[in-house]
């Protein structure tokens, strides 16, 4: 019964959401702020991730690898499509989920027990709306250019750490890079990160905005907005790649 | 003038408001009174209308807010100034951005005109040189007269403030009540205070109701509440050495 609840009121907060801003203007300059938070406030994290990811590939790639007729370039494809296909757009998503969900849900929530979402409903402003839908719209406009990053960093971090480590040639990486590549799953990849956007968001925000009691309740919900966004990431995954891929 | 009629509200099947009727009037500052768990908090924010009543209304001059959708509530919300406990300023806004925050959302002035309103309203209480401070810079006795600034910037004709002293030292809570009761004969809006601060009842309660286990329990003003001879309101209000021996004085 409690996740029927749960799931109802998850769904009426969505309908609240969507109403007319009470002055655009105000909600575009929140937009921009909220893109600059999540955006360039990611971008340190998400290249050290991916840098290092893509070495760790590359590198497992060329130690699985002990067939002699298969071609080094084969590392250069598998580093390819794993950081394109599933690392940058689910793992590096399910990291901004911690980043990018805890604090949406900890700010929210904050607001909320220190009264701050009240004064604003008083004063008549949809405060769902106002606090919600500007980090929604710059999370889904600005995380696909940061996956994009990934994607480069990722590979960048593949290239350098095969060569470094003798595992894999610069040659041969670059020529697998290039070998088959099928532009859709760029384009797969992208529509998977701004699903995965408007889930961080959603699932945050509304953990935030729910939340009662103090200092320990707005840690609980920081807690399970992280947690849900990436039960849902993944299971948003598998269906995805159920219905574009298969 | 706002009017409670019959207001009852329950949490989990536990009645926290029983049939509340109280009025409040316009240019007088009517106070609240009650224990800890009382109910007056709960009266307040069903006045507000950050809970809808379970039965009975809330009635905004002739107007029934009860009745009314949230888009149809706007005009009233928009007559509303509420100074929280806590203040409640938004955190991410400096002193001024806060004060100005209602203007900006809802009237067409400009930027300039903005400010200038927030300035003057910072003035109004005591407060100089300290626009570009954010809330966490500054002290709580400030916070709650920049919150009552943001409450007062659009020209409310209904302030409502929610223990305005709690957390205060007795010579701020002084200003504070004074600076509240001021802003009501200047502005002549219907003025309620949450309180059981006992220095506010004498000081500035022009109408005192007294809510106990969710009921009004007596109304009057500070004069009859001195000489009242109601066993639970005397409790309450002498339940101190001070108020006692006033009473015997």
């Amino acid at each position: 019964m409690g996740y029927l609840f749960e799931i109802g009121r998850f769904w009426i907060f969505m309908k609240s959401l969507f109403t007319k801003p009470e002055k655009f203007k105000i909600y575009l300059k929140q937009i921009f702020r909220e893109m600059e938070d999540m955006g360039f406030g990611s971008v340190g994290i998400v290249v050290i991730n991916s840098v290092f990811m893509g070495a760790v590939i590359t590198i497992q790639s060329a130690y699985n690898i002990v067939n002699p007729l298969v071609p080094l370039t084969a590392i250069g494809i598998v580093a390819r499509d794993s950081i394109i296909i599933e690392f940058s757009p689910t793992v590096i998503m399910m990291v901004l989920a911690g980043k990018i969900g805890s604090s949406v849900s900890s700010e929210i929530g904050t607001m909320r027990v220190t009264e701050q979402i009240d004064a604003l409903e008083i004063m008549g402003i949809n405060a769902a709306s106002y606090l919600v839908v500007p980090k929604m719209v710059a999370s889904v406009f600005i995380l696909p250019f940061i996956v994009i990053i990934s994607m480069f960093m990722g590979i960048l971090g593949g290239w350098v750490a095969g060569d470094l480590s003798g595992a894999c040639p610069s040659a041969d990486y670059l020529k697998g890079l290039q070998d088959s590549f099928n532009s859709f799953n760029i384009t797969f990849a992208l529509i998977k990160t701004v699903i995965f956007a408007f889930i961080i968001t959603s699932v945050s925000s509304y953990q935030g905005y729910y939340t009662q009691g103090g200092a320990l309740e707005v840690g609980r919900a920081s807690t399970k907005a992280v947690v849900y966004s990436n039960i849902l990431i993944l299971v948003f995954d598998y269906i995805c790649t159920q219905l574009l891929l298969a | 003038m706002i009017e409670a009629q019959n207001i009852s509200k329950s949490f989990n099947e536990k009645k926290v408001l029983d049939n509340v009727s109280c009025t409040f009037e316009p240019g007088k500052v009517n106070l609240i009174i009650g224990g800890s768990g009382s109910g007056k908090t709960v009266l307040m924010k069903c006045l507000v209308g950050l809970y809808e009543v379970d039965e009975g209304k809330v009635v905004y001059d002739n107007r029934n807010f009860s009745a009314l959708s949230h888009k149809e509530r706007k005009p009233i919300q928009q007559e509303i100034g509420m100074v929280f406990q806590g203040g409640a300023l938004f955190d991410s806004l400096n002193v001024e951005k806060n004060v100005m925050f209602p203007l900006t959302m809802f009237s067409q002035m400009t930027f300039v005109e903005r400010r200038e309103r927030a300035n003057t309203c910072l003035n109004r209480v005591n407060l100089v040189n300290v626009g570009h401070l954010f809330p966490s810079e500054i002290s709580g006795g400030m916070k709650k007269r920049v919150a009552i600034a943001r409450a007062i910037v659009n020209n409310p004709r209904y302030l409502f403030c929610d223990e305005p002293n709690s957390g205060l030292d007795p010579k701020t809570s002084l200003v504070i009540d004074k600076l509240i009761q001021e802003i009501t004969e200047e502005y002549k809006t219907t003025t309620i205070i949450n309180t059981h601060d006992m220095n506010s009842v004498t000081e500035i309660g022009e109408k005192i109701i007294f809510i106990y286990k969710g009921k009004k329990w007596w109304e009057g003003n500070a004069e009859e509440l001195m000489k009242n001879d109601n066993t639970e309101l005397n409790e309450f209000v002498f339940a101190s050495k001070m108020m006692q021996s006033l009473k015997r004085v």
